[in-house]
């Protein structure tokens, strides 16, 4: 269907993140944020372990320290308290004086020397004033150090280690012990000690600890430290020395260090022991570490399973959405192929079920449409659906396309006025105009078509809506023919009507002159019926087979016949009547006629036959060929004689071949034997009548050959083919040149000259005309032979022209006869065989030759070669 | 022209032409032996040691024979026919020197088997000439079907 298209939808898709996408992402957001916090739990515990872990162990290491210097300190003690017990000491206090004095002073000179630390040792009474101090060399203690030891020295104690002091850049610190005898108090022993720099002690504790440990040492109010070598920074926090709480603190920017403290009984320090943190976080951290890759790992891993798993879901989805499209797009016949047995097993299978009613009722809504299509598009009739308010064409159909020669394109852009003539339009418009019931017969209009006849054709239409718009469906039937076809017949009519007056006429005039033909006819005219009996004759009739008219009329056809054939012609009859089968009918055939006196004479019989009512008849005209036969014969017979006599001819012609020559050749023979042989004894004339003899053989020997050729020429049977006369005449031609290279003679023979004939025949005339042409012209200067062809009356005419000798036409009648000469021997040579050999020749073709010539004004032969069926020479 | 072991068979009845054609061959310096025949019995006789010629060695072949076709007896034709039937003649050079030029002579020569087929002229230079060129092409030229072949089959 051709329509005109206006527009095309639009359809528009608005996308947002496909689910695809969203569960995925949602379930790596919830893998993330459980990984996160389980991480960070694990973490935190591990951590704790480890601090715990670390807490112990340094609770414990401290402990241990701070029981080995407790045990360093009673020895510290230990010594102090001999030195206190010491007799020559307790002497001094006890009876102070001179004599007391030396031996104690004494004593602790050697108690300091024994110890390389012991910086010096005063003996202190128990007033509080100091009754000795050893001599060696000393950093200045105040006195009130002394005092506040004593202070600090419980009832319990019988000895004491005191806190480090600062003086100038070393430690000191002191220890005391009590001066008693007999459970009385007498004084006080003071040992002043220096931390030694290079404590190997300390290094060994440190060791002992651990590596990365370190031992502080301090005083128990806190203010002095030293790793037992030199002074130390305090720790940034207080230390409070009292139970194990871990101690966690910067002791540089960004390293942490935990750390332990604990007293030492005897002594008023306390031990600090430091370890860095990291080594201990290092265990938590790497499990933290470990447990990050895990969770990344399985973060990974659950990402790509919910990424397949998410695959899995929208696939299936996807593919009903493009299944949905497809058959959105028309392909109705596109399925799902999935087999599971979950949710979207079941959508697919739905959707299946539901694609395959959507096919099924498209598929009868395009039956329907294309039927009715079809009724539009392959309608016989033209048919166009037109819009009401413009006149467009909406739509074509077919028919209409080929019955008014536009094209569909054509038709698109064209109003129903545009297919009218002119005239016709304002009656047109006037009939759109009118209000019309939806059906509507409008009757018989003229259109016109594209090449610009007028047809007539009737009009119906419906109205209908039509993409849209209000238009009328047409259907036009060509009545042009119809009409035609009815005046033709009301003219042939009258025609007709006409025609019978005339035929009857005709016809009694007809028979008129049937009937005296008939009479008049020499030939008998008979006719009979079905049944075989004679109905009519005429009176050649009579004379032929002596019966009278009365005496045949109704009788059997077979008493005019031999009874040899009458039994044949009976059962013709039937045949003929039974199945329309005619041997003899619509033919010439002859037989045998039986007079009435009963003799028998040859006949030519013609049978007709027709149908009258029904009834076939028949009509024969019957020749008495009695005079013919006996013609017939007598040319067979001279045929036959006349084939004896060639043959003879034959015969006799080959005997002379053979015969006539072998004297000749004797006679020239012995004559050239006697000129060769005697010379001497013939004198000239003998000689010259030799000659003669011999020239007159040769000429009868040329003679005897072209009485041959001439023969030969009657008897050879004629082989006609396509011949290329301008070939064989310029061969010819270059033959003649060649037998007298001296001649100058000029041959004209134009290309593709051609001829349907026997070629050697052809060539045997040609050969005589230019050999003729060729020596006429030989006592002549600008000798110029021609030879061609001409158009004369449709006949084509070949010539041989020459300019030589030509000859009188007065004997133009001699010419062809054989041995017929117009010139002397001596002038030119020849036998008079060659043009009656061209003439037998040429008419053996079926053509004609002629000459035309003048005295000295040269010659021309021109012949026909005629006319066979493929005789297109 | 000497070719003295080559001998000539000659058939010709006409006693005009047997003389003419000797003079021709004599004329010609062509000294071989020729043996006349006059008739196609003669000449068959000779050729197969028959007849008159009973007990001839027929090995001993002539090298040319010359035969006219119009023959008293038994024609040139039908010795062609019979000497080409003959195993020990088939491959004889004969040439077929006659008056006639008709084609069917010239057709029935030919088909017989004939090696050339010369027309006698009555010019008796031309007969010279034509004599002349006959010896000089078969006894001089051409070479002839070795000895002994002529029995093979």
């Amino acid at each position: 269907m051709y329509t005109r298209r206006d527009s095309l939808p639009v359809r528009m898709v608005r996308r947002s993140l496909s689910i695809r996408y969203r569960l995925p992402l949602l379930i790596c957001g919830l893998l993330l944020v459980v990984a996160i916090a389980s991480s960070w739990a694990v973490y935190i515990e591990v951590r704790r372990a480890a601090l715990l872990a670390a807490r112990e162990r340094l609770a414990n290491v401290t402990r241990q320290l701070s029981d080995l210097l407790r045990a360093s300190g009673r020895q510290m003690t230990a010594q102090a308290r001999a030195l206190a017990a010491h007799p020559s000491v307790v002497r001094d206090l006890r009876s102070p004086g001179r004599q007391a004095r030396l031996p104690a002073l004494a004593a602790l000179d050697s108690a300091a020397r024994r110890v390389e630390a012991i910086v010096a040792i005063e003996l202190w009474a128990a007033d509080g004033i100091r009754r000795l101090r050893t001599e060696r060399p000393a950093p200045p203690f105040e006195p009130e150090t002394a005092r506040e030891l004593f202070n600090t020295l419980g009832d319990a104690d019988s000895a004491i280690v005191g806190p480090y002091r600062l003086v100038g850049d070393s430690l000191y610190y002191s220890l005391t012990a009590r001066v008693l005898d007999q459970g009385e108090m007498l004084g006080y022993v003071v040992q002043h000690r220096r931390i030694t720099g290079s404590s190997e002690s300390a290094r060994q504790l440190r060791e002992l600890i651990g590596s990365g440990a370190a031992l502080f040492v301090g005083n128990q109010r806190g203010d002095l430290w030293t790793d037992l070598a030199r002074p130390a920074p305090p720790p940034p926090v207080a230390v409070s020395g009292r139970g194990d709480s871990l101690l966690q603190y910067e002791r540089e920017a960004g390293v942490w260090e935990l750390a332990s403290a604990a007293p030492i009984p005897g002594t008023a320090w306390m031990v600090l022991t430091e370890f860095p943190r990291a080594p201990v976080l290092a265990g938590a951290r790497r499990v933290a570490w470990r447990i990050v890759f895990v969770t990344l790992g399985l973060l990974v891993l659950g990402s790509a399973g919910a990424w397949a798993l998410s695959r899995s879901l929208t696939r299936p989805l996807a593919d009903v959405a493009a299944a949905a499209e497809a058959i959105a797009g028309g392909d109705y016949a596109k399925r799902m192929e999935l087999d599971r047995g979950d949710e979207l097993g079941q959508l697919a299978s739905a959707f299946n079920t539901m694609a395959a009613s959507v096919q099924d009722s498209v598929g009868k809504l395009r039956a329907a449409a294309d039927r009715y299509r079809r009724l539009f598009e392959s309608n016989p009739n033209p048919m166009w659906v037109y819009d009401l308010q413009s006149l467009w064409f909406l739509a074509v159909n077919d028919a209409a396309v080929v019955h008014y020669g536009y094209s569909p394109d054509e038709f698109l852009t064209m109003t129903l006025k545009d297919i009218r003539p002119p005239a016709e339009v304002p009656a047109l418009l006037e009939n759109v105009a009118r209000p019309t019931g939806t059906i509507e017969r409008a009757g018989t209009w003229v259109h016109r078509k594209k090449d610009g006849t007028l047809i007539d054709v009737e009009i119906s239409s419906h109205e209908l809506e039509f993409d849209g718009r209000n238009a009328r469906l047409v259907l036009a039937h060509d009545v042009t023919d119809r009409r035609r076809a009815e005046e033709e017949i009301r003219r042939l009519n009258a025609e007709l009507e006409q025609r019978v007056v005339q035929r009857t006429a005709e016809l009694r005039a007809s028979e008129e002159q049937f009937r005296s033909l008939a009479v008049t006819a020499n030939d008998a005219i008979i006719t009979g019926d079905a049944h075989g009996c004679v109905t009519y004759v005429n009176p050649g009739a009579e004379r032929s087979f002596g019966y009278s008219a009365a005496e045949l009329l109704g009788n059997p056809l077979t008493l005019l016949m031999p009874e040899r054939f009458q039994e044949a012609h009976r059962r013709g009859l039937a045949r003929y009547l039974a199945t329309g089968e005619a041997r003899v009918v619509g033919r010439t055939v002859e037989l045998s006629g039986r007079r009435k006196d009963g003799t028998e004479f040859p006949v030519e019989l013609s049978l007709a036959s027709w149908s009258r009512g029904g009834e076939p008849s028949f009509a024969a005209i019957i020749r008495d060929i009695t005079t013919r036969k006996e013609t017939d014969a007598a040319i067979r017979r001279s045929a036959s004689e006349l084939e004896a006599a060639n043959k003879e001819l034959e015969a006799f012609s080959y005997s002379v071949s053979h015969d006539l020559r072998a004297p000749l050749r004797g006679l020239d023979g012995f004559a050239q034997a006697l000129l060769e042989d005697y010379t001497q004894v013939l004198d000239e004339t003998g000689q010259d009548y030799l000659q003669r003899v011999r020239a007159a053989s040769q000429r009868m020997a040329a003679l005897i050959d072209d009485l041959l050729d001439l023969s030969r020429v009657t008897r050879a049977e004629l082989r006609r083919e396509p011949v290329d006369l301008s070939a064989l005449a310029r061969g010819i031609a270059a033959d003649l040149h060649k037998s007298a290279p001296k001649r100058k003679v000029e041959f004209v023979i134009p290309e593709d000259v051609s001829a349907h004939g026997d070629r050697r025949l052809l060539r045997v005339v040609l050969e005589n005309l230019l050999g003729n042409a060729w020596k006429f012209t030989a006592k002549r200067s600008g000798a110029a032979i021609e030879f061609g062809v001409t158009d004369h009356d449709g006949e084509r005419v070949y010539f041989v022209r020459d300019n030589g000798a030509g000859f009188d036409m007065t004997y133009a009648d001699k010419l062809f006869a054989p041995f017929q000469r117009l010139h002397a021997p001596a002038d030119f040579e020849g036998t008079g065989i060659g043009l009656a050999t061209v003439q037998r020749i040429v008419h053996r073709h079926g053509g004609r030759v002629w000459a035309e010539a003048g005295v000295n004004r040269g010659a021309t032969i021109s012949f026909t070669l005629n006319a066979t069926p493929e005789g297109r020479a | 022209m000497t070719v003295k072991d080559k001998t000539i068979l000659l058939v010709e009845d006409n006693p005009d032409d047997q003389a003419l054609t000797l003079r021709a061959l004599k004329k010609n310096n062509i000294t071989n032996e020729v043996i006349v025949a006059s008739d196609g019995v003669e000449a068959l006789d000779y050729l197969f040691g028959t007849g008159r010629h009973a007990g001839r060695d027929t090995r001993d072949l002539p090298a040319l024979v010359l035969l006219d076709l119009k023959l008293p007896k038994v024609d040139g034709l039908e010795v062609l026919r019979r000497v080409r039937g003959d195993p020990r003649t088939r491959l004889l050079p004969i040439v077929i020197l006659t008056s006639s030029k008709e084609d069917r002579d010239l057709v029935n020569g030919y088909s017989l088997g004939a090696n050339s087929y010369v027309r006698k002229p009555v010019d008796f230079t031309e007969f010279m000439e034509a004599v002349r060129q006959l010896g000089l092409y078969w006894l001089l030229l051409n070479e002839p079907p070795p000895p002994g072949t002529a029995s093979a089959k």
